[in-house]
């Protein structure tokens, strides 16, 4: 598992869950998935690789889905996403084997 | 204060019809101080420093800053038009170079979405003071205060943490912190850099705008030092392709600023990629001014039975709702399949990391007794940014846990999108 399936299963899904939920999440359909979370991997997508093209229309759209408080949630983890992927590729350290987010 | 510019030869009939070059671009101060020259034709200009150039005007910044949206840019192929306009605050000329498909759109400077609490209501929102007294907030600040009031604490700690006590030094740290607001075109993240860069280069207030150019501002990277451009050119690579980054790159970063400066980096970095796309996505309005200093106060600890309540999230009517699509309508999606990522997954479980990660023992020194975990921590890289630099890295793990306190969110959603985001950017963890 990479670190986001390792936080999955800390977030609940057992091995056969976190396994279809990956292989929906890599597929081009994403029709399984509500209106609302489609929005948000959508935005997450458009503002990784272009913030600055984050428009009106974008932001409020989320909070359309997930309402004023909810919007800002999806939004703030979205951005702080950024933070751990430019740790992780700084450092390129190795991948733990074991889900080291579980208690031991 | 007056700019000039100057074109030479853009009238060029053999260059503009043979191989379509253009003129150069010269920006001289009042002073007739070189500001920023652009190479000879398309290929050699460099919009970047033009840009900057434009945008660098001391002691106007936030004009500069407003500015920067419409001021700039060269792009091969594009219909370039020079216009100036005259800019009423001192008189300035202010140039803009613009182009009918301008690459330069600067981010975030549009009315928010969500309702921006003066500051006297934000104050209110936040937790009481420790330390130190109230100052201006940070528009940001000021958007999350109601809906996220002890995580927006914690990271104006955490700004001022980068911006004022940043191990790379005050005015490394601004040039970094200058160099991904410029990569991630974020104009009031720009123009925060550039006021901590005049700070940090012992500007007095009150001096003239002028006199205070430091002689390393932008548009005259040429001046900068060895390692500052080795840092500065490694904060754009990380903030726009972290992916292609190689081992000898870091190697040679870490040979000149060592371990304990290339985690600063990396943190003061992380932190500006997530402070960049907030400030863009949560739009803000032209003017607003200069951006604050640091915070110099200090919260009280206020934990999440403290009384600081939230608003309750109430998820409105799908139906009114825009539609979204149920495909991703993207070929790059297919590049990796479900089995290519498990690949990449294990080779990263193989390879071997490029920075020497602390030991447990060590790191937990570094820890206040009350919040030690009840079980080492075995996550490498805390280990790496607790080791290194224990309070930027606390900083941002009070980010994290008090997000989780307020926020409450579903956290298979959560991942989920963080899944989304590390595909997205070739992150393979």
């Amino acid at each position: 598992m990479g670190h986001t399936e390792m936080l999955l299963a800390v977030a609940g899904l057992d091995k056969d869950a976190l396994d279809d939920r990956t292989r929906r999440l890599a597929s081009r359909d994403w029709s399984s998935f509500s209106p609302a979370d489609r929005f948000a991997f959508v935005f997450a997508r458009k503002q990784a690789k272009t913030p600055w093209s984050v428009t009106t229309a974008d932001v409020r759209g989320l909070g359309r889905h997930f309402g004023h408080h909810r919007a800002l949630d999806v939004l703030w983890w979205s951005c702080r996403c950024h933070y751990m992927t430019r740790v992780a590729d700084a450092f390129q350290l190795p991948l733990e084997k074991e889900n080291v987010f579980e208690d031991p | 204060m007056e700019r000039e510019l100057g074109v030479g030869g853009i009238d060029d009939p053999v260059g503009t019809a043979d191989r379509g070059l253009l003129g150069r671009f010269y920006i001289r101060d009042s002073r007739s101080k070189p500001v920023s020259t652009n190479g000879h034709g398309r290929l050699a200009a460099k919009p970047d420093e033009l840009e900057q150039a434009v945008m660098a005007t001391p002691g106007q910044q936030s004009k500069a800053y407003r500015s920067a949206r419409e001021a700039v840019a060269l792009k091969e192929g594009g219909d370039l038009r020079l216009r100036t306009a005259r800019a009423g605050l001192m008189g300035s000329l202010m140039v803009m170079v613009m182009l009918s498909s301008g690459i330069l759109a600067s981010a975030g400077d549009r009315p928010s979405e969500f309702p921006v609490l003066d500051d006297e209501q934000a104050w209110r929102r936040l937790p009481p003071l420790a330390s130190g007294e109230r100052q201006t907030l940070p528009v940001w600040a000021r958007l999350l205060a109601d809906s996220l009031p002890r995580t927006t604490a914690a990271m104006l700690e955490l700004d001022a943490a980068h911006r004022a006590r940043n191990p790379l030094g005050p005015v490394l740290a601004a040039k970094t912190r200058g160099e991904v607001a410029r990569a991630n075109r974020c104009a009031w993240t720009i123009a925060m850099a550039e006021a901590d860069l005049r700070r940090a280069e012992g500007a007095l207030p009150g001096t003239e705008a002028e006199d205070r150019a430091p002689a390393s501002q932008v548009g005259e990277l040429s001046k900068t030092t060895t390692p500052d451009r080795l840092v500065l050119a490694f904060a754009r690579r990380l903030t726009l392709e972290a992916d292609t980054i190689t081992d000898e790159e870091v190697a040679r970063l870490t040979d000149v600023i060592g371990e304990a400066k290339l985690v600063a980096l990396v943190l003061l970095v992380a932190h500006a990629n997530f402070q960049d796309r907030l400030v863009s996505a949560l739009g803000t309005v032209a003017d607003l001014g200069d951006p604050p200093l640091p915070l110099a106060a200090r919260f009280a600890k206020v934990g999440k039975d403290g009384g600081i309540a939230v608003p309750e999230r109430t998820m409105p009517a799908v139906t009114d709702a825009p539609a979204v699509p149920e495909h991703v309508d993207d070929p790059e999606w297919r590049e990796f399949d479900f089995t290519a990522l498990q690949r990449n997954l294990d080779s990263q479980r193989s390879r071997d990391g490029r920075i020497r990660v602390p030991a447990w023992e060590d790191v937990v020194a570094t820890i206040p007794a009350e919040q030690r975990p009840k079980h080492p921590v075995r996550i490498l890289w805390t280990l790496v940014c607790r080791g290194y630099q224990p309070e930027l890295a606390a900083g941002w793990s009070a980010c994290l846990r008090t997000f989780a306190e307020e926020a409450q969110q579903d956290r298979v959603f959560e991942e989920s999108v963080f899944w989304v985001i590390t595909r997205t950017i070739h992150c393979f963890y």
